[in-house]
């Protein structure tokens, strides 16, 4: 009988804090007080527009952990509903046709259309298996591309210049502060829901759903309409992203939607942890400031490169990430870790046959 | 009349290219239950390579890198024969040893589909990014070898390149369907395709099939890259992206998993998607160009998915 190593007691803490009201409120409380004083600290407005567009990735990341994390549904054309929220506020909130609408019905708005366009995608590609899922997605996000990229409406290759800033009634946000706030108020709200979302019977179904759909369907959970729902929840917050995108930097064209940025996106959820919103947040926040010293070097034009071959590193040595979640309850099913996902022995592939 | 022939003429020549990218979808599919990413990767390091070798070796001059000199032809002829196996030979490799290092640690552990698929898209980015740090980010010619020339019949003209990828195409599909349906090997990998497990069990080697499968696949891909290549005369490190999720909608079209499939979606794609882009400018008074001749086969597959979405030649209720 061997004793429990270091890893182990490590584990007994966590595990320990996790529990106690310290580690549930004080901890996070701490951390949110010292992201909010960022800006006091760093003066360079050029780290804060970094921080900027990281938290608005990490928006998406958090909503991609819906689909890839919590429901194992892999989706590799997300861009696609960051540009329809940002190609929404370009055209609501700009000189282009001289319409101004509020800036926060159109934050709403953006994610409900996203989360639409995701839903009606989602009905032909979960038809039959995960993977195509996996085409569809690509296809729409090279489609709405190409569409942007083409169209009037749009103003094709061009793009839409002179985006209105965002607002709140007669104050307009002028710094790139202002847009820092706000971001990581609405991160901690995204935290706050996913994290209920997690542990709710819904998010169980979806847990459920990604570590053995069959056995999911015979326990009488709705596989189907809880894919489709995650699918719903998951574009929101990027049709949100977008619209905060278009806002800070008051120009969008269709370079900005590439398959590039769906990867990066789905990279921050594998390396950071999939299905636990800390772990994202990191993943995303990682993602997007370690290569900024590096831009001009010889490592930016091997930046795709180098995630390409994270991504294969991760899958063959921690597909859970490096901050995975932690499972109450069943650590090991079938002598697996739970969360590393166990495939569902399919009967083609020689399972049990009735 | 004269541009509908002349359109299914181009559709057919598209659609052999596909067919073959298709094919290698299908093959590592039936065996393995998994999507290989990287298989349009392969698609383009196969021309890129074998350009790479024509440069290394002396043969090449210009910006469009034609042949250098006067060659004869039976030089050409073995100039073509050296690119196309030289290719076939290093997209073989890479798709070996891509099997090795990657699928086969993930097999071993029976990972989630979604697993295997991140690090399939891992793979091909990877692969991808590479092609363009090694041999750089421009696209650049690659020699035709055979001098073009244009045939009319009825109004429709063809080029020599057409006719000679469409008995190449031919040739190599009967040679495939011998090789599946005839040999030894091939019974293996259709046992495999059928139920891996119980086929390990009856004694096939699993390994070696999917082995077989890592080789002939990437070969066949790199082949028909090296004809694209020469068709349009030149290689660019993307242009793997776009043909391998096109072979990969093919493939879906016809039912995955199936190679009578995967080549009947091939042409149908091809066809589809060249009518679709030549007669929407004319059906729409040039609102809608060709520009959107790439989205055409995003709604191929999406109504194929909604209306049959086993594919062609599919069969239900496989999961």
């Amino acid at each position: 009988m061997k004793t429990p190593g270091i890893r182990a007691k490590l584990q007994q803490g966590i595990d320990r804090l996790n529990a106690h009201p310290v580690g549930r409120y004080v901890i996070p409380a701490v951390a949110v007080l010292i992201a909010a004083l960022v800006p006091t600290f760093i003066q360079s407005n050029y780290w804060i527009r970094v921080l900027d567009s990281a938290l608005i990735y990490t928006m998406m990341a958090l909503g991609l952990n819906v689909m890839l994390g919590y429901t194992g549904l892999l989706n590799l054309g997300y861009a696609a509903y960051f540009a329809i929220g940002a190609y929404m506020w370009a055209i609501l909130g700009s000189p282009q046709y001289d319409i101004h609408w509020n800036f926060w019905v159109v934050f709403f708005l953006a994610g409900l259309a996203a989360g639409v366009a995701a839903y009606l995608l989602a009905i032909p590609g979960l038809g039959l298996k995960g993977d195509y899922l996996a085409l569809v997605t690509i296809g729409f996000g090279e489609s709405i591309r190409i569409l942007a990229n083409n169209m009037s409406l749009t103003n094709s290759a061009m793009g839409i210049t002179q985006i209105d800033p965002m607002s709140f009634g007669p104050l307009k946000a002028n710094t790139v502060q202002d847009y820092y706030y706000v971001l990581l108020a609405i991160i901690v709200i995204m935290m706050i829901v996913f994290k209920r979302m997690e542990n709710s019977r819904i998010g169980n179904a979806w847990m459920a759903i990604r570590e053995d759909e069959m056995a999911a369907e015979s326990m009488g959970v709705d596989t189907r309409n809880l894919k489709l729902l995650s699918c719903f929840i998951a574009a929101i917050p990027a049709g949100m992203a977008g619209v905060m995108f278009a806002a800070t930097q008051t120009y969008v064209s269709p370079v900005s939607f590439t398959f590039n940025e769906s990867i990066m996106i789905v990279a921050m959820v594998i390396v950071g942890g999939r299905a636990n919103v800390f772990g994202v947040v990191l993943g995303g926040m990682l993602l997007m400031v370690l290569p900024e010293p590096l831009r001009g070097s010889f490592f930016d034009s091997a930046r795709i490169l180098i995630y390409g071959l994270l991504l294969v590193l991760m899958m063959i040595f921690r597909p859970q990430g490096f901050w995975p979640r932690q499972y109450r309850g069943v650590k090991k099913l079938n002598g697996k870790k739970v969360g590393e996902t166990i495939e569902a022995e399919p009967a083609a592939a020689g399972g049990v046959q009735s | 009349m004269d541009i509908f022939f002349q359109q299914v003429i181009n559709g057919i020549t598209v659609g052999c290219l596909y067919a073959l990218v298709a094919l290698g979808y299908s093959m590592v599919y039936g065996v393995l239950k998994m999507v290989n990413f990287a298989h349009g990767e392969l698609f383009m390091l196969g021309p890129m390579f074998s350009l790479f070798v024509l440069q290394a070796m002396g043969l090449v001059t210009g910006r469009l890198n034609s042949i250098t000199g006067n060659p004869s032809t039976p030089l050409l002829v073995g100039l073509m024969a050296l690119c196309f196996l030289v290719g076939s030979a290093f997209a073989a490799l890479i798709g070996l040893a891509m099997e090795r290092v990657v699928y086969r640690p993930l097999r071993n552990r029976n990972a989630a589909m979604e697993i295997s698929m991140i690090a399939a898209m891992g793979v091909s980015l990877f692969l991808q990014n590479a092609a363009m740090l090694v041999f750089g980010r421009l696209q650049k010619g690659y020699p035709t070898m055979i001098e073009t020339k244009f045939y009319t019949v009825g109004g429709a003209s063809f080029s020599n390149i057409q006719v000679f990828i469409l008995i190449f195409v031919a040739i190599l599909l009967i040679g495939l369907s011998y090789l599946v349906n005839k040999t030894y090997m091939g019974r293996n990998f259709r046992a495999v395709a059928l139920d891996r497990c119980a086929s390990g069990l009856m004694g096939v080697n699993v390994n070696a099939v999917v082995a077989f499968v890592f080789i002939l696949g990437p070969a066949i891909g790199a082949a028909s890259g090296v004809l694209y290549a020469m068709q349009y005369s030149q290689v660019y490190y993307l242009m793997g992206a776009v043909v391998g999720m096109k072979g990969w909608i093919a493939a879906i079209i016809g039912g995955i998993g199936n190679v009578k499939g995967a080549v009947v979606g091939g042409f149908l794609l091809g066809l589809f998607e060249v009518l679709g882009g030549g007669y929407l400018p004319l059906l729409t008074g040039g609102n809608l160009g060709a520009e959107y001749r790439n989205i055409f086969a995003f709604v191929m597959l999406i109504v194929v998915l909604l209306v049959r979405p086993q594919g062609l030649f599919g069969k239900r209720g496989i999961a």
